[in-house]
């Protein structure tokens, strides 16, 4: 709380350094469980001028080289900003992508975006999808163009921002309003903030002992990931061709160890960001869990955590567990995130 | 107050590239004494021409068409072992058909005499990661950084290889941490910069050493970072290219 109060204060005294007084009280605030309040870069602090910018070039397709595709194209709200698809072909060029869709869910606090990690910040990331000829293929200098010819964009980013209409402010305006894309009002969170006992039936309750027990090691904290990269034991062989790209995280600190490794996702919102995993092949969680129980792959860097004693693969699971793991997953569905207007395109 | 600093940034903006095409050198200059290091992309002797035939070491027959890298971290040391960190010095040098940069100019020298002089080929790891950070000339409109793996490309050498008869692409796109090279030189006599003298570093680039080591025909395509890879073998060779000529006061 005093943190939190700090954060306050902290921004107030910023926004007087401006010249300008920003209207805190628009600021989202942070659920107890989840931390004290949103981590942002020194460059980049929010303010409510600067997340509403974000909103809007979120959702703006002037963003892509044909003006028809918005960082909304594939994250969409209703899907916890994922898109439902494998692959998307959605992009400019209609190629499909070579990877799954993430959802953006709790963005603030993760560290490394991507399902390789390969995203430094939210910041940098951004240039990725807006430049990626199958994504948006959007060329920044024609970009600023764009945007500076606009009727409006100079003056809401002159409000935003001290230096105005720049590239950098275009990242950091979207790297603010995803910021804001926070996600712990499912019944679990009611029931773990003590808001409401009787938000879990008894059934959920016994699988979330059984999912704390056998997939909280990977799966956890309140953002349902420890934010490492593991393998998963999907695959056997990790092949070089697309420029490494089966090799996940090892592409990025080109160390074999992490052959076939991906960023642990958060399960939160899991049962809206079907298909699943890092190229979308399960399609239904009840493929996730047959994975895990039965489908684990072995190769050198399998996750030591899905080896067992007997030499077998994977996590002991009755059918009866994985209804019960099941039945707990659904609980950590966020009504409220898919349809709260301030996440919509304003 | 705020749409005239804009305007400004755009004419300064368009100022700055439309002597950028034409010049071989930077036009935002600091105030104060200069240092210039001037580069020449040598083969064999004489200057680089793009298109042209050159021989690698190997025997292969290469054509570049496109060299570029970043220089950053610019230093003068002084006579008494202390030094001068140039602040935000991110440069992109480069010799392509549209468009040769091969001189930097630094302003705002503190006068002394100086013996001799580091800088790396590269990006340093705190500023090679927030793309958004636009120092120097660090930028994400000049297609020399990465978006799957957020960082600049500090060395990029493209063109076309005889390969049975025909000629067929080449590339190799350097970068990541591992591969930041620092290179430093002694002068011959120490330099005297000051409010009357300017100083010039000219520096020979011997393009044909970047091959030293790579098998162009067996490893056309060259995209990445690990130190013990073809990538590090020409990172290994970008730590070397650079010989000084001279290093020379002027009034």
């Amino acid at each position: 709380m005093q943190q939190r109060l700090l954060f306050i204060v902290g921004t107030l005294f910023l926004s007087g350094c401006l010249g300008e007084q920003r209207p805190v009280t628009s600021l989202p605030s942070v659920p107890i469980n989840l931390a004290d309040v949103i981590p942002s870069p020194e460059r980049n602090p929010l303010t409510a001028e600067g997340i509403e910018l974000g909103r809007r070039l979120f959702y703006e397709p002037l963003l892509s080289a044909n003006n028809e595709v918005a960082c909304a194209t594939c994250h969409i709200q209703q899907f916890a900003f994922s898109d439902g698809m494998a692959k998307s072909s959605a992009g400019v060029s209609g190629q499909p992508l070579l990877r799954n869709t993430p959802a953006l869910i709790n963005l603030a606090w993760m560290e490394g975006y991507f399902w390789d990690g390969g995203g430094y910040d939210l910041e940098s990331q951004a240039f990725a999808p807006i430049e990626h000829v199958d994504e948006m293929a959007q060329d920044l200098n024609a970009l600023m163009t764009e945007l500076a010819a606009h009727p409006e964009y100079p003056v809401l980013f002159d409000t935003a921002f001290e230096d105005g209409l720049t590239l950098p402010n275009v990242v950091r305006a979207l790297a603010q309003f995803e910021r804001t894309l926070i996600s712990a009002n499912s019944r679990y969170d009611r029931f773990v903030r003590g808001e409401d006992s009787a938000a879990l039936t008894s059934t959920e309750l016994q699988g979330k002992t059984l999912f704390q027990d056998k997939c909280g090691g990977c799966h956890a904290s309140n953002f349902f990931t420890d934010q490492s990269y593991r393998n998963n034991g999907l695959d056997t062989v990790f092949p070089d061709d697309h420029e490494r790209l089966a090799w996940g995280r090892a592409r990025i600190t080109d160390d074999l160890a992490d052959l076939g490794k991906y960023k642990v996702p958060t399960l939160r919102n899991i049962t809206l960001t079907a298909p699943y995993m890092h190229d979308g092949r399960f399609e239904t969680l009840t493929e996730v869990l047959e994975h895990y129980r039965a489908g684990v792959q072995d190769s050198q860097t399998l996750d030591e955590a899905l080896r067992r004693d007997d030499g077998s693969f994977g996590i002991a699971m009755t059918d009866e567990d994985a209804l019960l793991i099941r039945a707990f997953l659904e609980t950590l569905t966020d009504d409220s995130f898919i349809t709260n207007p301030v996440f919509a395109s304003p | 107050m705020r749409r005239t600093s804009l305007y400004f940034g755009f004419v300064l903006f368009g100022l700055v590239l439309s002597c950028g095409e034409d010049e071989p050198t930077n036009s935002n200059i600091d105030p104060g004494p200069r240092l210039t290091i001037a580069i020449e992309h040598m083969v064999d002797g004489d200057p680089l021409t793009l298109g042209s035939d050159l021989q690698t070491a190997d025997g292969t027959t290469v054509q570049i068409s496109k060299l570029r890298y970043w220089i950053s971290n610019v230093q003068l040391h002084h006579t008494d072992g202390s030094s001068h960190t140039v602040p935000a010095s991110y440069y992109l040098l480069e010799q392509t058909l549209e468009k040769t940069r091969n001189e930097i100019i630094i302003g705002g020298i503190p006068a002394g005499e100086y013996t001799g002089l580091s800088m790396a080929v590269g990006v340093d790891e705190g500023h090679n990661h927030s793309i958004d950070l636009f120092e120097g000339e660090l930028s994400a409109a000049l297609n020399m950084d990465w978006g799957w793996n957020s960082g600049f490309i500090f060395f990029k050498i493209e063109g076309e290889y005889a390969n049975n008869g025909s000629m067929s692409a080449f590339q190799a796109h350097v970068g990541k941490d591992a591969l930041y090279r620092e290179v430093s030189m002694t002068f011959d006599a120490p330099m005297t910069i000051d409010a009357e003298h300017d100083g010039t570093v000219q520096l020979a680039a011997d393009v044909k050493s970047i091959f030293d080591g790579w098998d162009v025909p067996a490893v056309p395509d060259i995209i990445g970072g690990a130190a013990d890879s073809p990538a590090g073998t020409v990172a290994a060779n970008y730590a070397q290219w650079f010989s000084l000529q001279s290093a020379t006061s002027q009034e």
